[in-house]
């Protein structure tokens, strides 16, 4: 049944496919061309073995990968503030578990997707206590404490919507990584997969090998009224390698810039340093 | 020139004799808030306060201090937040020390000042490296942390830093011998007047030979709080030197002490088993 499920999901996601390739956002919605992207990377604590799970060295990488490529990037190890995410584009968020969050951060969460901000996640920031109210945030949420993971083995991806422009160039590819399978998924609107892969046959992924979950997706929705806001979800990056594999990165970026409603190329390259000795933070 | 050397060289010995006569042995932490107990066992609350990346390969490496620091001081068994921006209130409400590695973190508008100085009033505590203490405004800076640079002089001198360690009875500079880093040093610095720095330790600029403080600590009491602690180390422009064993000790020791703990709270601290594993991470994840 719960394949037959995320095959549906996965199939609704081909019919997104069927439309016409990404139209451009609204005049109102689309930032200047010349304003800089503004990122914050809401990062956290490392947490599992080494090599996994990186989030601190997510935040020291990729603060210099999207400051190279002419973004202002703001970030830290907590949930922003009202105040820190206030100017913000996108929020990129690896950070385990993020779907717990206080009252008052719900709050700041919904102030800022109502005005249209946008979101990235990657890996486990999807879970939380509250997957229902989660997955109306980035798509799609899985519960915590729940077995859910494939632990680490093959995710062989399936490009399913090869027209998006954040896949652009994008062909079926497998990395060692880790995959979530049991999720619960936004309904109306729902996601448009990107990319699918299916369950590896590992111990504690037992009973759902062979099923065809969607990995990679964007998600748009508005939110009480507000202009639409866009979230781009990866849902690996266990492994942190992964974030530098040459076939991984650039989609990263696309993504980036797609949820910050941006043109999916703003962040592909990397421009001459602002240089020198001087102030150069934020 | 020579004059500055001299009037330098006598503040130091001045101000490290000084600490000798003061620091035998070490007082009694004074009261702070939060207030340390014997026995109390709350972890140190750090806040890293970082910034982007600036200048060339292996310099200036912020944002990966806040990465390799934050795992550190969890390992450690600090509890760890930070960020690439000035603190709000309420990201430092419950901090006990903020640990600053991020260029000219001096230039800061009125109400990052006032947040400051707020933190400090009830005993909050700072550690500078490098360039923090550069800013817009050194006389002010300098009551903040003891002593700052003007942005924008000339002001650095770098190749062998050769320290001699001034004050070896401070707990903080705890079997420190003198030792020599491949880095850069400040000497045109504006110095806290009543109460004056404690030098830890000085060395001669590569360039010149003039000896200036480049570790020490400061304590000032805001008017009607706490007494607040700073404590400084002027290198940190070759990253790699923050992963030297006597360094990173030594730091580990200002960090606590900055943050009125025990000197040696994190040197010998070490996360508390909390399941482990699989979940929200070794500390219930982020803050």
């Amino acid at each position: 049944m719960r394949v037959l499920v995320t095959v549906v999901v996965a199939a609704l996601g081909v019919s997104a496919m069927a439309q016409p390739a990404q139209p451009p956002a609204p005049a109102a919605a689309t930032a200047q061309a010349a304003a800089p992207m503004r990122i914050y990377i809401r990062g956290g604590l490392k947490t599992h073995g080494p090599g996994q799970h990186d989030y601190p060295q997510y935040l020291a990488d990729w603060s210099k990968v999207l400051t190279e490529r002419g973004a202002v990037v703001d970030g830290s190890l907590h949930f922003p503030t009202p105040a820190e995410i206030a100017t913000t584009d996108v929020i990129v968020m690896y950070k385990g578990d993020a779907g717990a969050m206080t009252a008052d951060e719900k709050a700041t969460l919904e102030a800022y997707l109502k005005r249209g901000g946008g979101l990235v996640s990657f890996h486990d920031t999807l879970c939380g206590p509250d997957p229902d109210y989660y997955s109306g945030i980035v798509g799609g949420a899985k519960k915590h404490g729940q077995v859910n993971y494939t632990l680490e083995a093959e995710v062989p991806y399936t490009i399913a919507d090869k027209g998006n422009p954040i896949m652009q160039g994008m062909s079926d590819f497998t990395i060692t990584d880790e995959a979530f399978f049991l999720m619960t998924w936004a309904k109306a609107p729902g996601i448009k997969v990107l990319a699918t892969a299916t369950m590896a046959p590992t111990p504690s992924a037992k009973g759902h090998e062979g099923e065809v979950v969607p990995q990679i997706w964007t998600y748009e929705r508005s939110f009480d009224g507000g202009p639409a806001y866009r979230a781009f979800v990866w849902m690996q990056g266990h492994n942190y390698a992964n974030f530098a594999d040459a076939r991984v990165q650039p989609m990263l970026l696309r993504g980036i810039a797609w949820a910050a409603k941006q043109p999916v190329d703003a962040l592909m390259t990397v421009k001459p340093p602002r240089g020198g000795r001087g102030r150069g933070g934020v | 020139m020579k004059v500055r050397a001299i009037w330098v060289v006598l503040l130091a010995a001045v101000v490290g004799v000084g600490v000798r006569a003061q620091q035998q042995p070490a007082p009694p932490v004074p009261s702070a808030a939060p207030t340390v107990q014997a026995g109390d066992t709350r972890p140190i609350h750090v806040y890293i306060r970082a910034g982007l990346k600036s200048h060339g390969e292996g310099a200036h490496d912020y944002p990966q201090f806040a990465a390799d620091w934050s795992k550190l001081l969890t390992d450690k068994g600090a509890i760890v937040d930070g960020s690439f921006h000035f603190p709000t209130a309420q990201e430092l409400a419950t901090t006990d020390v903020m640990v600053m590695y991020k260029g000219d973190a001096g230039y800061m508008t009125a109400t990052e000042r006032a947040v400051l100085e707020d933190y400090m009033k009830r005993g909050g505590g700072l550690v500078s490296f490098h360039d923090t203490l550069c800013g817009d405004d050194p006389q002010y800076y300098s009551t903040i942390v003891g002593g700052a640079k003007k942005h924008g002089e000339q002001n650095f001198s770098s190749g062998a830093i050769k320290y001699t360690i001034v004050d070896k009875a401070s707990p903080i500079m705890k079997g420190m011998t003198d030792f020599e880093i491949n880095d850069e040093a400040f000497f045109k610095i504006t110095w806290a007047q009543s109460p004056g720095i404690k030098v830890l330790a000085t060395a001669p600029m590569p360039s010149t030979g003039e000896v200036v403080p480049q570790m020490w600590t400061y304590e000032r009491t805001i008017f009607g709080g706490q007494p607040s602690r700073s404590f400084v180390w002027m290198q940190g422009h070759t990253y790699t030197n923050f992963q030297k064993p006597e360094i990173q000790a030594m730091i580990l020791r200002g960090i606590a002490w900055a943050a009125h703990y025990p000197v040696d709270t994190l040197v010998n601290g070490s996360a508390p088993v909390r399941g482990g594993g699989r979940g929200r991470g070794r500390q219930g994840g982020g803050l």
